[in-house]
């Protein structure tokens, strides 16, 4: 934070930064510039994702959804244009397969968004750790994202935020979705609502790193088998679930 | 053509001017006045000593800079650090009830320490139409 940047920094002015920056000189004008170290970014090398396993999720529990809602501060509501960062949806009819199943859904935080590759002002975007995010100091509200996403994990923002939550700002004109609460992941802490799922006594949903071989998640689904949603189209999401029929 | 560009120039011109005198005044104080710069002088004092991050007449002219640093850092590539977000400036700088009720210059809102200046600059503070203005929103 020592340095002063300018809001809007002049192509000169960085040109000469770099310059002063520049360790080697390979020619008269032609300088080797150091890109700045990739492990001062947050989780180089690391990718988060989650395990949902269906199979100990029951029907009629709703607890993440809660969690979820008390900790980013969007309001509870039915209504199609209320945002719904994680939702639980009901698959089968339980008439032809088996049991029906209901699954939380949020976004996947795919290694190859598609909400990423539409947004114009680059407000979408990926975190070294696999973290899908808006920012909204960007967003100028084109809801391109939501229209790419097949999950329909985004939500617009539509009016005035009067309860604004110190963890996760929310604004008018923005879009968002779930962050994998990485305001707590930064701070070495789980997600909400895999915290409240476990102290609920279903332990559904598991955390992790899944570049890591030793972490939690790594574990389990080296025992249990698991799927992404929609595997078809190819967009690799953090998220798997376990047990779908 | 020409003689347009030159009105152009002027205009720019005399609106900087404009603008320079006003932040001059905001910042410095009205010459002869209070010697108390004008949009501070009737403002919710922050709670603490100073500054954590330093001497509030830099912060008044760079604290813009640094918020924006913060937030790429921050935002973008998760390097977050707890002393330098909004959140902590709000910690110090959001008036506490009391201080709302009694009300402070134009405005009494919990940022009438931001909104002060501010207002009186006529330069928009749209932080808080998304952040939050909870000095013990940290958790
Ligand atoms: S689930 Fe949707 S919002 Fe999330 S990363 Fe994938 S495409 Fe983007
Ligand atoms: S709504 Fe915002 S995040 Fe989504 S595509 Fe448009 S600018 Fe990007």
């Amino acid at each position: 934070m020592s340095d002063e940047q300018p809001t809007r920094v002049s192509r000169r002015r960085v040109l000469g930064g770099a310059a002063a920056l520049a360790g080697v000189s390979l020619a008269p004008g032609l300088f080797l510039v150091q890109a700045r170290a990739a492990e001062a970014d947050a989780g180089s090398g690391v990718r988060w994702g989650l395990l949902v396993d269906t199979t100990r999720c029951p029907g009629d529990c709703e607890a993440c959804v809660d969690a979820c809602q008390a900790e980013n501060g969007w309001p509870a509501g039915e209504a199609v244009e209320e945002p719904q960062w994680i939702r639980k949806v009901v698959v089968g009819t339980g008439e032809r397969d088996g049991a029906a199943q209901a699954l939380p859904v949020m976004c996947q935080h795919c290694a190859e968004p598609p909400c990423v590759s539409v947004c114009p002002t680059h407000a979408s975007f990926k975190r070294h750790d696999g973290i899908v995010l808006v920012d909204k100091h960007r967003c100028i509200g084109c809801r391109y994202c939501m229209m790419a996403c097949p999950f329909h994990a985004r939500s617009f923002v539509h009016a005035p935020v009067a309860e604004r939550s110190p963890n996760h700002p929310r604004g008018k004109g923005t879009v968002e979705a779930c962050t994998l609460c990485v305001h707590r992941i930064d701070r070495g802490e789980i997600p909400a609502c895999v915290e409240r799922c476990a102290q609920e006594g279903h332990a559904a949903l598991i955390f992790g790193d899944l570049n890591d071989p030793d972490s939690e998640i790594r574990r389990a689904l080296r025992e249990r088998t698991a799927t992404p949603l929609r595997g078809d189209l190819g967009l690799d999401p953090g998220v798997r679930y376990h047990g779908l029929s | 053509m020409r003689r347009k560009r030159r009105y152009a120039w002027v205009a720019a011109g005399t609106a900087a001017v404009v603008a320079a005198t006003g932040l001059a005044l905001a910042l410095d104080g009205v010459p002869g006045g209070d010697t108390r710069p004008a949009a501070v002088a009737d403002r919710p004092e922050p709670r603490g000593d100073a500054c954590i991050h330093e001497d509030p007449e830099r912060m008044r002219r760079v604290h813009m800079d640094r918020l924006h640093t913060h937030q790429e850092q921050g935002v973008r590539e998760g390097r977050s650090d707890p002393d330098w977000d909004l959140q902590s400036c709000v910690g110090c700088h959001a008036a506490p009830e009391a201080q709302q009720a009694a009300g402070h210059g134009s405005s009494s809102d919990e940022v009438a320490f931001c909104a002060s200046c501010h207002e009186y600059a006529a330069v928009e503070l749209d932080c808080f139409q998304c952040h939050s203005t909870e000095p013990e929103g940290r958790p």
